[in-house]
């Protein structure tokens, strides 16, 4: 038996915001809560007041990047026994980890976030909607939450985290090119992972395998907020999510985690830097090398290394880095880091999705390699 | 090796142990991990009167299996249990299933620090591969 878990019901079409209430009421949902940030919330709350209006919904919009367990346990007791039918979470990655975190925590007060794992049921009895502003997370498809604890990073996982309804609207997505790029390349990183992980399957495969074409085609356009590419890469981030929430991700994610979390920099683009590292490692394993060649038809190349130079060029293109050099940070300072590194990578639950086993010294190479 | 073991018996688990030390995959990915680990055999079946053992410990230490036990205590305990139907067992250890899918669909129930067991789960995959290295025969095949 394995597994292939999605949201019911996706939505996907500019502007649908407008239709929140109609498509709320249809599912029978009467009371909610509605979770944002500050800065979407101000952005759009005329358009979510208008289309919510028929309803009855409370609004918090407290919600900080990667937010900590204790302040997600002192938010939930604000909102406990209030009833709501669903959390609605819209904003990036952080909001809907949040939201997915309240909805544990309203379905069981007693139940430790700290110990949710992706092997016991929640039981949850509030339903999740998700409406991401991003196009790359992939949190509004996938059973992850990506929390802070005393300022560690804590990844956590169960399948009844998957939002019940996913609403993807590109007119919330942002203008800016830095962010665009930044979510982007996660997501293109996210499908590469999804196709090389272990635990991937034909269904990961096609979605991967369509969102690596549309994001290819899409993301230079999107970043000059061009709408069609901005729709498109909207649907490939939630395809590659997707993909990546039911095969897991690989030794890109576990490198640039590490990496992100030492240096402080951008998940997407922490995990792009260590994306073509990551395939030629994994092209030692056959299986992935032939998923790997399937790939290079797709974009029109002929072999792994010129798959390599097209994603390169790629990366270019957008103003992706595709060395640690290229960030500004000085070799002796990375170099120093290198043991930590690997150690923080070896620790990534991620690792074990990656086709090729990898070994302390194996990932101290590769971090060594990629300045 | 010319002969199949039998899984589960006393000779299949040894072995195990002994390739689990051999295994490169297995020494880097186990690297730091510290407790024994309970492999648990439930609904057995006609199987059972076959065997007088439905659980096996191996003592893993840093990559390595410095040991094992054949268990008939029910009462038995280590600090990282996993359990399983034979059914399943066999197809885990003949590559049918992927372990990590297989404890995520509940095919295979883990008990234990989950955290740290996620933290090495790269190591059950190499410890899947090292199992499956070995010519096995079953009890419900002869």
């Amino acid at each position: 038996m394995s597994l292939f878990q999605l949201p019911r019901k996706v939505f996907f079409q500019r502007d649908i915001i407008e239709s929140l209430g109609e498509i709320l009421r249809k599912e029978g949902i009467g009371k909610v809560l509605f979770v944002s940030d500050e800065n979407i919330y101000s952005l759009w709350q005329k358009r979510i007041n208008t289309a919510l209006s028929n309803l009855h919904f409370d609004v918090f919009t407290k919600v900080f990047p990667e937010p900590e367990v204790q302040y997600v346990e002192e938010v939930s007791s604000r909102f406990i026994g209030k009833k709501y039918d669903a959390i609605v979470a819209m904003g990036g990655g952080s909001v809907i980890d949040f939201s997915k975190s309240l909805a544990v925590k309203l379905s069981n007060p007693e139940k430790n976030l700290r110990e949710v794992n992706p092997f016991e049921d929640l039981d949850l009895n509030i339903r999740l909607i998700a409406i991401p502003t991003t196009s790359g997370t992939g949190s509004d498809v996938s059973f992850g939450i990506v929390l802070s604890d005393n300022g560690a990073k804590l990844a956590l996982g169960n399948y009844d985290l998957v939002p019940e309804i996913d609403i993807l609207d590109p007119s919330l997505t942002p203008v800016d090119p830095k962010i665009i790029v930044a979510t982007g390349i996660d997501a293109f990183v996210h499908s590469f992972e999804a196709i090389a992980s272990n635990a991937s399957t034909v269904f990961t495969d096609a979605l991967a395998e369509r969102a690596i074409e549309t994001i290819f085609e899409n993301l230079k356009n999107a970043t000059e907020n061009e709408e069609s590419a901005k729709d498109l890469m909207h649907i490939s981030a939630t395809m590659a999510g997707i993909a990546f929430s039911n095969s897991g991700t690989a030794s890109a994610h576990a490198l640039g985690h590490s990496f992100g979390a030492t240096f402080h920099v951008t998940h997407g683009t922490s995990v792009g830097l260590f994306l073509v590292p990551s395939i030629l490692f994994n092209s030692q394993d056959e299986n992935t090398r032939k998923k790997y060649l399937r790939i290079c038809k797709i974009l029109n190349v002929q072999s792994i290394e010129d798959l390599v130079f097209k994603i390169e060029e790629f990366f270019r293109s957008v103003g992706q880095p595709f060395h640690v050099r290229e960030l500004g940070l000085s070799k002796e300072i990375y170099d120093s880091r290198i043991d930590d590194l690997v150690q923080l990578a070896m620790r990534d639950s991620e690792l074990a999705f990656n086709p090729v086993i990898a070994g302390e010294e194996d990932l101290k190479k590769i971090f060594a390699e990629n300045y | 090796m010319s002969e199949n073991l039998m899984f589960p018996s006393e000779e299949w688990v040894r072995e195990y142990c002994k390739r689990l030390t051999e295994s490169e995959d297995y020494n880097k990915s186990g690297k730091g991990w510290k407790d024994p680990i309970m492999f648990k055999m439930i609904e057995l079946g006609d199987v059972k009167e076959k065997t007088a053992y439905d659980s096996f410990i191996l003592n893993l230490k840093d990559g390595k299996c410095e040991g094992s036990e054949m268990v008939t205590d029910p009462e038995k305990k280590a600090p990282f249990i996993l359990t399983a139907t034979y059914a399943n067992w066999k197809k885990i250890i003949g590559g049918k299933i992927n372990p990590t899918q297989a404890m995520l669909t509940g095919q295979m129930k883990v008990k234990g620090n989950i955290a740290l067991l996620l933290r090495y789960a790269s190591a059950a995959i190499a410890m899947v591969k090292t199992a499956q290295s070995i010519p096995t025969k079953y009890l419900d095949e002869v």
